[in-house]
């Protein structure tokens, strides 16, 4: 267990869903008896450990605990039961652009992300052409970021963190942005850098990227770990799980409106037949 | 993290906050200027024949208020909402919580570095400059320590109290006319005692003694003013250390 760089112990988080957010409201709701703060359990005793180099997935439902996790692990929450661990230089892309300045230009924001991930200003001005050129948004270094689209803010974050040398990198469906070219092209720095043995978390509700990119995929859901192994089986069994749902929801549909046609047809039965007898 | 790290860290936060701030202009910090001065013309204008009849160098008495409140006044408006204003930094990189409203009050205290070159230049001209000013980057730096402290306890508080920046600002209005800026205090009366208690009375008195009246701070108003320091840096660092492992949750 020495090599270990990812190590999630019965990892729990609970969430405060509703409380009193200001002084007066919390007077108010003290004389009229409120139960608060109200709470959730967001993660459950989730725990795994990775080894230099491995790639976990982790598939599920929205607000199973995707993210959440990955900011536990960040450092971003502290959990509220068991221990998260990440040994080595950590890059979390968790809510891909949302670390980035709207105001600054792209030229700024290279700078402070590097500065934020422990670079220094000798490191970032040596790889600051890598990153631009790597983006391919090298038109727009003085632009503000505001004024980016959503898939180019994306690249920009993806092409920071690739450059950073991570030693485990945290991906929160960040594949997914851009175009099919960049796509391939991030994807393919992504096996580089897993072939470098960056240890991997990734995100993502793509079957194909999972399958091609895992070692090992997680499906969690409502905060647990319902399922843990080969890529393959978990994708498969999440996949047919959620056609599973679309089914159910598909024969309600149908018995739904079946029952509405027997309805109907009803009706006008009982309206001829009271036509014909009086 | 080495300290080396952590202060590029600082220093490119601040920057950016800096260039956020100013649109990416140094002309930007003509406008953060604009607000002191207008105040001052119109203070100026309003209470030189009243309140300020009697005051010697007046200007320059209700100049040097006006710049010494405004770093205390700004510096915390800005802190706290520092953590809402960043939702996306802290719910996505792992900085540090506390290297973030450093580099918040560190902008501010760069703008206020300008409104006291204006300062020093009036000061200047008008021939008041004495060598008592050797004594005022001490207390500088007390007002530094103070304001941050105050800062991290209203950041992680108003996580809280989403009513704080409410409570706040009527603090800050009645605690401006509390502070002799543009009035001066009868050297016996009950003000003097009741100010006794208030730091941004230090912090002003202290400032115009050095910069303004070229006379020795007071030693028992500069030993007062470091104790209001130090108490309000710890205690602000305590609130700070107790909410700010749960800013995600709440912004």
């Amino acid at each position: 267990m020495t090599d270990a760089v990812v190590i999630a112990e019965r990892v729990s988080k609970r969430f405060i869903l509703r409380e009193y957010d200001s002084l007066f409201a919390r007077l108010a709701g003290f004389m009229r008896g409120e139960e608060m703060p109200q709470r959730m359990w967001a993660l459950r005793d989730v725990s795994f450990t990775l080894k230099r180099g491995e790639v976990l997935g982790i598939v599920g439902r929205n607000g199973s605990g995707k993210t959440t996790l990955l900011q536990v692990l960040a450092g971003i929450h502290v959990p509220d039961g068991g221990c998260a661990q990440v040994r080595g230089k950590l890059v979390p892309l968790i809510n891909v652009g949302a670390g980035l300045q709207p105001k600054l230009t792209m030229r700024d924001n290279i700078a402070l992300a590097g500065s934020i991930f422990g670079l220094s200003h000798g490191e970032i001005r040596e790889k600051f052409d890598a990153i631009v050129d790597f983006s391919e948004l090298r038109a727009f270094l003085d632009v503000p970021v505001r004024k980016f689209s959503g898939g180019m803010t994306a690249r920009l974050a993806f092409s920071v963190a690739a450059h950073l040398e991570p030693e485990v990198l945290f991906l929160d469906e960040v594949l997914q942005a851009g175009d099919a070219t960049f796509r391939e092209k991030s994807r393919r720095k992504m096996e580089e850098l897993i072939a470098g043995n960056t240890t991997v978390i990734l995100v993502s509700h793509q079957e194909d990227v999972l399958r091609r990119l895992c070692s090992r995929v997680i499906w969690l859901h409502e905060g647990r770990v319902l399922m843990d192994g080969n890529p393959q089986a978990v994708t498969d069994a999440y996949a047919r799980n959620c056609r599973a749902q679309i089914a159910a929801w598909n024969a309600a549909r149908f018995w739904r409106q079946k029952r509405r046609c027997v309805w109907i047809m009803r009706q006008r039965m009982r309206r001829v037949f009271h036509g014909q007898i009086h | 993290m080495p300290i080396r790290e952590n202060a590029y860290v600082v220093y490119e936060l601040t920057k950016a906050e800096f260039k956020k701030r100013n649109e990416s202009s140094l002309l930007g910090v003509l406008w953060y200027l604009l607000g002191p001065l207008l105040t001052f013309g119109v203070l100026y204008v309003v209470f030189t024949d009243r309140l300020g009849s009697g005051v010697e160098r007046y200007s320059l008495y209700l100049f040097s208020g006006i710049v010494v409140w405004n770093f205390f006044g700004s510096a915390t408006a800005h802190a706290l909402s520092a953590v809402q204003m960043r939702a996306g930094i802290i719910k996505s990189l792992p900085v540090r919580r506390d290297i973030i409203i450093l580099s918040v009050v560190l902008d501010l205290f760069v703008s206020h570095l300008f409104e006291l070159a204006v300062l020093l230049l009036l000061v200047l001209a008008s021939g008041a400059l004495a060598w008592t000013a050797v004594f005022f980057p001490l207390i500088l730096l007390l007002q530094f320590v103070f304001v941050l402290g105050v800062s991290k306890a209203l950041a992680a508080l108003f996580c809280v109290f989403g009513d704080l920046d409410q409570i706040w600002s009527v603090v800050m209005k009645a605690w401006w006319f509390a502070t002799p800026i543009f009035y001066v205090l009868t050297p016996d009366g009950p003000g003097r005692r009741v100010s006794m208690w208030n730091p941004l009375f230090h912090a002003i008195d202290l400032s115009r003694d050095v910069l303004v009246y070229g006379t020795v701070p007071d030693i028992r108003s500069l030993a007062i003013f470091a104790v209001f320091a130090l108490v309000a840096y710890a205690a602000g660092s305590r609130i700070f250390a107790a909410i700010s492992p749960r800013f995600a949750e709440y912004v």
